[in-house]
C-alpha cells in the first residue's frame, strides 16, 4: 500500500521493545511510534530523550547522538504539542452499498480509483474521526495502489478527480494549494461484503467482488490475479519456488 | 597564507589542536558525568580542531607542556607515519600506524579545555552552578564565551584547577574595580582566545589618544527612543563627531617588514590586524618618524594617553585608546606592558595585508537590491558571469582550468591550495573525461549559475581592508591642528591610482538601504603618494566626511569594503546622506560571575540575519508601488529603519534594552482587522496589509532549499487543482479570455496565497533573467572513455585489504548520506560542514591507513573501488589518497604542469580576455612541497 502510514503501530512498538527491532528502511517509523508511546503513557520530555537514547545506543547500530538529536527532539516536542493516537488500523469494511455506487460507474479504471479512495478515507477516518473521509493521499499513490497505468500526465490524472466529482463521488478542496479530496460515498451503516485485513493489492477485493478470478497464493497469501486456473503463487512467490525447484534438481542431478 | 577579502590570514605555523566539542543535552542525559572516549568522540563528531591562541597557549605554561617540544614530536611522529605507509603493509607496520596516531591525538588533544553547545538556558544554568559538571572526571568551570561563539550558543570551558590561573592570565593586572558593560567586557577578555601567531614584540610602544574630528554636516537621523515607531528627519549641518582613528594605530616600516618575514612573506605589508591583552585593530605602515622630523619641526616628545611624555623615536608601534581597550585600567604603558610579560602575553597577528589584491569580485545581493537597474543595465552588469558559465559550459580543458582555478594562474599556482581534482586537471589534460571531474565541474556550474540568480555577480574590483588618515592622526599625536591630506569627499586607493581610475563604488556588508552606498572620488597627488607610500591596497577615509558612518558604522580595525568601478553601478548610485541612529548606552557595572553569565545568554543566537531578510522583503513589496506613493515612501522609510533595527538587535546582546521591528510592518496576525476597530485603525491596518513585509522574495528560492521547496509545492499543487477544476494549467488559465468568476477567484488567492514575493524588483529580475539564460541548457557531458589506471601506482594488493577497504568504502558512503541529509535538516553553517568535513576526512584517512599501511597500494585499492563501478563515489578516493593520486600523475607526466595566464595575443577566449597555456616542469624538492599539508591527524 502507497499510503507511507504505519497502519499497525503497536506492532511495530511491541517489536521493538521485546526484539529491539527497527525498521530497516523507514527506523523513523519505528522512533516515532515509540515517542506516541512513550508521550501516551505520560513520560516527560527529558525522559522520552533518554529513554530515546538508550534504545538507540542498544538497538541502532548507525545510531550516532548527534545526528539524530534534534530529530528526535522535535518529534518529541511535536507529539507532546499535539499527542496523537497509536495508528492501530487492522480491518477497513466496504459495506454492498459502496460496491453498488462503485460498479455503476461503467468504467473499470475509475472504478478501481474510486475503491482506493474508499479505502484511503476509510482508513484516515479510523486514524483521526475529525477526517470526515477527506484524503490527503497523493494521486500518484491512488493511482499505484489502484494498478492504474493510463494516467501518465499531471492533467490525465487531474481529469480521473474530475470525472468522480462530476459523478458527486468526490468533492475538492476550496484552497488553492489543496490537494485533500473528501469522499463522498461512504455509507457504513449497510452490509458489510468486503473486509480489507491485508492491504497488499486490496484493489483485487472489488475485482474479486466484481467476479474476477482472484486468488490468495498458498505461500504468502497475498492477493493475485489468476492466468492460468492451475496458478497457486503469485508472481514473486512463483519465482521463488521455481529457484528452490531448480536448485534442488540441480543438487540430485549432481548427487546422481 | 590564504587570501579572503583583502586580507592575508596567517597560516598557522603550529599544528592544530584537537578538542571536544559537546552539547549540554549529551551532559545532561549523562546526568552531567560524561565519560568518553576519543574513538567515541571522533564517530560522535564532538572533537574539533582549534588553532593556537594565547588562552591555548597559556594553558600549556600553567600545564608545564613544552610546545617547541610538542611540536618536534608530532613533526617526528607525523614522518614516522609517512615512513611506514611507504612501507609494505603488514600487520606489525599497520599497528606502528595505529600507536602513532594515538601519539599524535594525545599530543595535540587540550583535554582542560572544552566547548558546550548549550541547547537550552536550563542547561546552560546548571552547567554554572558550584557542583558544575565533569567529563572524563575533570571538573570544569565556565571560562568565557567569544562573540563568534555565543551567536551559536557555545560557551568555554576549562578545567577547574588551571581556571584561577587562566582568569588572572587573561584579566593580565587590570584594575579590578573599573566598571563595565559586562557584554563588552566578555568580549575583551574573549579577544585571548583569537586564533593568531606570534610576532616578535616591539621596541617601544605608544598609546595615544584617538584623533577625533567635529565637522557639519548633512544626515538622516533615526529615533527610536521618543515613540512606538522611530522618528526619521533630516538634520542640515549636523554638528557631527567622528572617531577618525577608530580602531587602528600605527606601526614603523622597519618593523612592518620584520614581521611580514616572520609571517613568511618576503615584502612589506602594508598593515596587520593586531591581538595582545585586551588589545584588538589594525595597524598601518605610516612613517611617523618622517612625519616628526619633516611636519613637527623635530619634535619627538608626545604626550601619551596617560598624559606622560614618550619620545617618539623609541617606539615602533602607536596604538590609539580604541584599540588598547582597558588603557584605563592600567597605570601607564609600562604597567601594562609589565603586565603582560608577566602573564606571557606577546603581540600577534590575526591578519595582514597582502602584496596584491585580486582584480575581480563578485558581488551579493545586498549591494544590488537598492540600485534602479533598467533591464538593458541588468544586461550589461550580469554579462561577465553569463559569459564566464557559457564558456565552461563546452567542456574545455583550459577554460576548465581557468573556472576552476580562477583566470589568476601564475607559476605558484599549483603549490597553493588543496590537493584535489582541479589540480590532476593541471597535470593531466586527460583528466577531462574522468568521470568525477565532469560531475565535480557539473555541480560547479550548477551552483555558479545558482549563485547568479541571487547577485554573486562578477565585477572587476576587490575588497580591501579601510584606514583612517594616518596624516590626520599623526597631527594629532603631535598637537597640531588636524587637517589630514584628504579633505571631505576625498579618498586614496593606490590600487585604483596605479589603474588611474578615480571613481568606485563602495560598498559594506551587512547593507540595509541605499544611503549605505557611497561613492569614492580617489585623491593622486605626490603628496598623499609621499605620505600613504606604505599603505599599498588599503582603501583611506579622509576625516572629514560621514562615510564610515553611512557604511553602517564601519571602523577601522580590519573592516573591509568592497570598491568597484563597474559603470552599471556607479551610474545607478544616488549619492544620499547618511543615516545616524541614536545611541542607547548599557549601563556600566563591576560584573560578577553571574552578569558575565546573564550576558552570554543575552547574545545566544543571532537576530541580525532575520531582521536582514525582512528589509530585503521590503524592496520587492516596494517594487510594487509607483515612486512617491504614500505605500512606496512608508517602505522607504521602513527601510531605512531597518538599519536602526539591526544595531538594536547587536545592542540586545550587549543587555541593552533596544526595541525590535513594528511587527505590523511583516506580521499578518498583527494586523488582523477586528470587528470594534475604530474606523482609523482599521484603514491604518488595510495599508499595513498592503505593503506587508512577510515572505521573502523569489531569488531568496535559491539561498533557502526549504523555500524553493515550498514554492515548487504550491505551484504544483495549484496546477493540479486548476487542472482538476478547469482543465487548465494555471498558466493557460491566466491567459485565457473571458474567465468565468470561479477561475477569477481562483487566480486571486494564487496569487495572494504564493508562499514568495514574485513582484518586479531587481534583484528579481536578475534571478528571472539568469533563469531564462540557463534553465534550459542541458548541463549533461558526453560520455567519453576514462582509463582510470592513470591514476595508480601500479601495486599489487592484498585481496583482503581490497575486501576491508571496501567495507570502510561503503561506511564513508553511508556517513556522508546521512551527513548530508543531517546538515540540510539542521540548516548546519557553511563553516561549521567545512570543518566537520575536515575532521571526517581525516577519520576515515586514519581508518584507511590502518587497514593498509602502504600509501601506493592503498591508492590502487581505493581507486580501483571507487572507479570500477560508474556510480561509486569516487570523492572516497580523492579524500582518502588525494595527494599519492597527484604524484602517480605527475610521475606519468614527467612532473610538468600546465596552467593559462592571460595573454593578448592568446587563442582561449574566456570572460572576454584572451589566455595561453604555458607548462613548466616541477624540480626537485618543490614535487614534495607542492602538496603543503603534511600528514595531519
Amino acid at each position: 500500500m502507497n499510503l507511507n502510514i504505519v497502519l499497525d503501530e503497536m506492532n511495530l512498538i511491541e517489536r521493538a521493545f521485546y526484539e529491539g527491532y527497527i525498521d530497516k528502511d523507514y527506523p523513523s517509523n519505528t522512533f516515532k511510534a515509540l515517542i506516541k508511546y512513550y508521550v501516551l503513557n505520560g513520560m516527560d520530555k527529558d525522559k522520552i530523550l533518554i529513554a530515546m537514547d538508550l534504545f538507540m545506543k542498544k538497538n541502532y547500530k548507525e545510531y550516532v547522538y548527534n545526528k539524530w538529536k534534534d530529530r528526535i527532539k522535535n518529534w518529541v516536542n511535536k507529539e507532546i504539542k499535539n499527542p496523537t493516537e497509536i495508528n492501530n488500523v487492522k480491518k477497513i469494511c466496504i459495506t454492498n452499498k459502496e460496491l453498488n455506487i462503485i460498479n455503476s460507474i461503467g468504467d473499470i479504471d475509475l472504478e478501481k480509483v474510486a475503491f482506493v479512495y474508499l479505502v484511503h478515507s476509510k482508513i484516515y477516518n479510523q486514524l483521526n474521526e475529525k477526517c470526515d473521509y477527506w484524503v490527503r493521499s497523493k494521486m500518484s499513490d491512488i493511482l499505484k495502489d489502484a494498478k492504474v497505468k493510463k494516467a501518465r500526465t499531471v492533467r490525465e490524472q487531474e481529469a480521473l478527480n474530475r470525472q468522480l466529482c462530476d459523478l458527486g463521488l468526490l468533492q475538492f478542496s476550496h484552497k488553492v494549494d489543496l490537494t485533500n479530496n473528501r469522499v463522498c460515498f461512504v455509507n457504513e451503516d449497510d452490509e458489510v461484503v468486503i473486509e480489507i485485513t491485508d492491504f497488499r493489492e486490496f484493489v483485487l477485493n472489488y475485482l474479486k467482488w466484481k467476479g474476477e478470478n482472484i486468488k490468495n497464493c498458498i505461500e504468502c497469501y497475498k492477493l493475485f490475479k489468476v492466468n492460468r486456473n492451475v496458478q497457486k503463487y503469485c508472481n514473486e512467490c512463483s519465482i521463488k519456488v521455481n529457484r528452490e525447484k531448480t536448485k534442488g534438481n540441480m543438487k540430485k542431478n549432481r548427487n546422481v | 597564507m590564504t587570501e579572503l577579502e583583502g586580507v592575508l590570514l596567517s597560516k598557522q605555523l603550529t599544528s592544530l589542536k584537537y578538542i571536544y566539542k559537546i552539547d549540554s543535552s549529551r551532559l545532561r542525559n549523562s546526568n552531567w558525568n560524561l565519560t568518553i572516549t576519543p574513538e567515541e568522540a571522533f564517530k560522535n563528531e564532538e572533537v574539533v580542531s582549534l588553532a593556537d591562541s594565547s588562552v591555548l597557549r597559556f594553558i600549556r605554561e600553567i600545564e608545564n607542556v613544552d610546545s617547541d617540544l610538542v611540536e618536534t614530536e608530532v613533526k617526528q611522529t607525523k614522518a614516522k607515519i609517512k615512513k611506514i605507509k611507504s612501507e609494505k603493509t603488514s600487520t606489525e607496520n599497520r599497528n606502528k600506524v595505529k600507536e602513532l596516531y594515538n601519539k599524535l591525538f594525545e599530543l595535540l588533544f587540550v583535554k582542560s579545555y572544552v566547548c558546550i553547545v548549550m541547547d537550552n538556558n536550563k542547561d546552560f544554568d546548571r552547567l554554572n552552578q558550584k557542583k558544575s559538571f565533569h567529563i572524563n572526571d575533570i571538573k570544569f568551570k565556565r571560562l568565557l564565551a567569544t562573540t563568534g561563539g555565543a551567536k551559536n550558543s557555545t560557551v568555554i570551558y576549562v578545567d577547574e584547577n588551571i581556571h584561577t590561573e587562566l582568569e588572572k592570565r587573561i584579566n593580565n593586572g587590570r584594575n579590578m574595580t573599573k566598571e563595565f558593560v559586562p557584554a563588552k567586557l566578555e568580549a575583551y577578555k574573549s579577544l585571548a582566545c583569537s586564533t593568531s601567531i606570534p610576532v616578535s614584540n616591539p621596541n617601544g610602544v605608544l598609546v595615544v589618544n584617538d584623533c577625533i574630528t567635529k565637522f557639519k554636516t548633512n544626515v538622516i537621523k533615526i529615533d527610536d527612543t521618543i515613540s512606538d515607531y522611530p522618528v526619521m528627519t533630516t538634520e542640515e549641518d549636523h554638528e557631527f563627531t567622528l572617531t577618525e582613528s577608530d580602531g587602528y594605530g600605527l606601526i614603523l616600516p622597519s618593523l612592518s617588514e620584520k614581521w611580514t618575514e616572520e609571517l613568511g612573506e618576503n615584502y612589506i605589508s602594508s598593515g596587520f590586524c593586531i591581538r595582545n591583552s585586551f588589545t584588538k585593530g589594525m595597524v598601518f605602515s605610516f612613517d611617523y618618524l618622517d612625519f616628526a622630523e619633516n611636519i613637527a619641526d623635530k619634535k619627538y616628545l608626545v604626550e601619551d594617553a596617560w598624559g606622560d611624555t614618550q619620545d617618539i623615536r623609541k617606539c615602533q608601534l602607536i596604538l590609539t585608546t580604541s584599540m588598547l581597550k582597558l588603557w584605563d585600567s592600567y597605570e601607564s604603558i609600562n604597567h601594562y606592558l609589565e603586565c603582560c610579560e608577566e602573564n606571557g602575553y606577546t603581540f600577534s597577528v590575526t591578519k595582514m595585508i597582502p602584496e596584491k589584491l585580486e582584480n575581480e569580485r563578485n558581488l551579493n545581493y545586498q549591494f544590488i537590491q537598492s540600485l534602479s537597474l533598467s533591464d538593458h543595465s541588468i544586461e550589461e552588469l550580469i554579462s561577465p558571469t553569463v559569459n564566464e558559465i557559457k564558456d565552461v559550459l563546452g567542456q574545455d580543458w583550459v577554460k576548465s582550468l581557468l573556472f576552476l582555478k580562477g583566470v589568476h594562474l601564475h607559476e605558484d599556482s599549483f603549490r597553493q591550495g588543496e590537493s584535489d581534482f582541479s589540480k590532476a586537471l593541471m597535470i593531466d589534460e586527460r583528466m577531462i573525461n574522468d568521470p568525477f571531474v565532469k560531475t565535480k565541474i557539473h555541480n560547479m556550474i550548477k551552483k555558479r549559475i545558482n549563485d547568479a540568480k541571487v547577485g554573486v555577480l562578477k565585477v572587476k574590483g576587490n575588497f580591501s581592508i579601510v584606514s583612517g588618515d594616518p596624516f590626520s592622526l599623526c597631527q594629532s599625536i603631535f598637537k597640531q591642528e588636524v587637517t589630514g591630506l584628504l579633505k571631505a569627499g576625498e579618498f586614496y586607493s593606490s590600487y585604483w591610482n596605479e589603474k588611474d581610475v578615480d571613481k568606485v563604488a563602495c560598498f559594506r556588508a551587512p547593507m540595509t538601504c541605499h544611503n549605505n552606498i557611497r561613492v569614492l572620488r580617489l585623491k593622486n597627488d605626490d603628496k598623499v603618494n609621499h605620505w600613504y607610500q606604505y599603505m599599498k591596497n588599503v582603501t583611506i577615509f579622509n576625516s572629514w566626511d560621514t562615510t564610515a558612518e553611512a557604511l553602517n558604522g564601519l571602523d577601522k580595525d580590519s573592516d573591509s569594503v568592497l570598491t568597484t568601478n563597474n559603470n552599471v553601478i556607479l551610474s545607478a548610485i544616488e549619492e544620499l546622506d547618511a543615516i545616524v541612529c541614536v545611541q542607547k548606552a548599557a549601563q556600566k557595572i563591576l560584573p560578577k560571575e553571574s552578569d558575565l553569565i546573564k550576558a552570554n545568554k543575552n547574545s545566544f543566537g543571532d537576530a541580525i540575519g532575520s531582521v536582514t531578510n525582512r528589509i530585503t522583503s521590503m524592496f520587492d513589496v516596494r517594487a510594487n508601488f509607483e515612486k512617491g506613493s504614500a505605500e512606496y515612501d512608508e517602505l522607504d522609510y521602513r527601510i531605512k529603519c531597518g538599519q536602526n533595527y539591526q544595531q538594536n538587535a547587536i545592542d540586545k546582546s550587549k543587555g541593552i534594552i533596544s526595541k525590535d521591528m513594528p511587527k505590523g510592518w511583516y506580521d499578518y496576525k498583527a494586523n488582523k482587522i477586528n470587528e470594534d476597530d475604530s474606523e482609523e485603525t482599521k484603514q491604518n491596518k488595510e495599508f499595513n496589509l498592503r505593503i506587508l513585509a512577510n515572505k521573502k522574495p523569489y531569488f531568496f528560492s535559491y539561498i533557502y532549499p526549504h523555500l524553493m521547496k515550498k514554492y515548487k509545492t504550491y505551484i504544483n499543487n495549484a496546477n493540479k487543482n486548476s487542472y482538476k477544476r478547469f482543465d487548465l494549467s494555471v498558466e493557460e488559465l491566466i491567459t485565457k479570455e473571458n474567465k468565468t468568476d470561479e477561475e477569477i477567484e481562483f487566480l486571486k488567492y494564487y496569487d495572494l496565497q504564493l508562499p514568495l514575493f514574485v513582484s518586479d524588483s531587481v534583484m528579481n529580475r536578475i534571478c528571472r533573467r539568469i533563469e531564462k539564460e540557463f534553465d534550459k541548457v542541458k548541463l549533461t557531458f558526453s560520455e567519453t572513455q576514462f582509463d582510470y589506471t592513470i591514476l595508480m601506482s601500479g601495486y599489487e594488493y592484498s585481496k583482503g585489504r581490497h575486501s576491508a577497504i571496501k567495507n570502510l568504502y561503503k561506511d564513508y558512503v553511508k556517513e556522508v548520506r546521512e551527513y548530508a541529509r543531517t546538515a540540510r535538516l539542521n540548516k548546519t553553517e557553511k563553516s561549521e560542514r567545512r570543518s566537520k568535513r575536515i575532521e571526517f576526512v581525516e577519520r576515515f584517512k586514519r581508518d584507511a591507513s590502518l587497514l593498509c599501511s602502504n600509501i601506493e597500494e592503498l591508492t590502487d585499492i581505493v581507486v580501483d573501488i571507487c572507479y570500477k563501478g560508474n556510480n561509486n563515489s569516487k570523492q572516497f578516493a580523492w579524500d582518502i589518497c588525494g595527494q599519492q593520486i597527484l604524484f602517480n600523475l605527475l610521475k606519468k607526466n614527467n612532473h610538468i604542469v600546465h596552467y593559462p595566464i592571460a595573454d593578448q595575443n592568446g587563442v582561449v577566449d574566456f570572460g572576454g580576455e584572451k589566455y595561453t597555456l604555458v607548462s613548466r616542469q616541477l624540480e626537485g624538492d618543490e614535487f614534495e612541497y607542492s602538496f603543503g599539508r603534511d600528514e595531519s591527524y
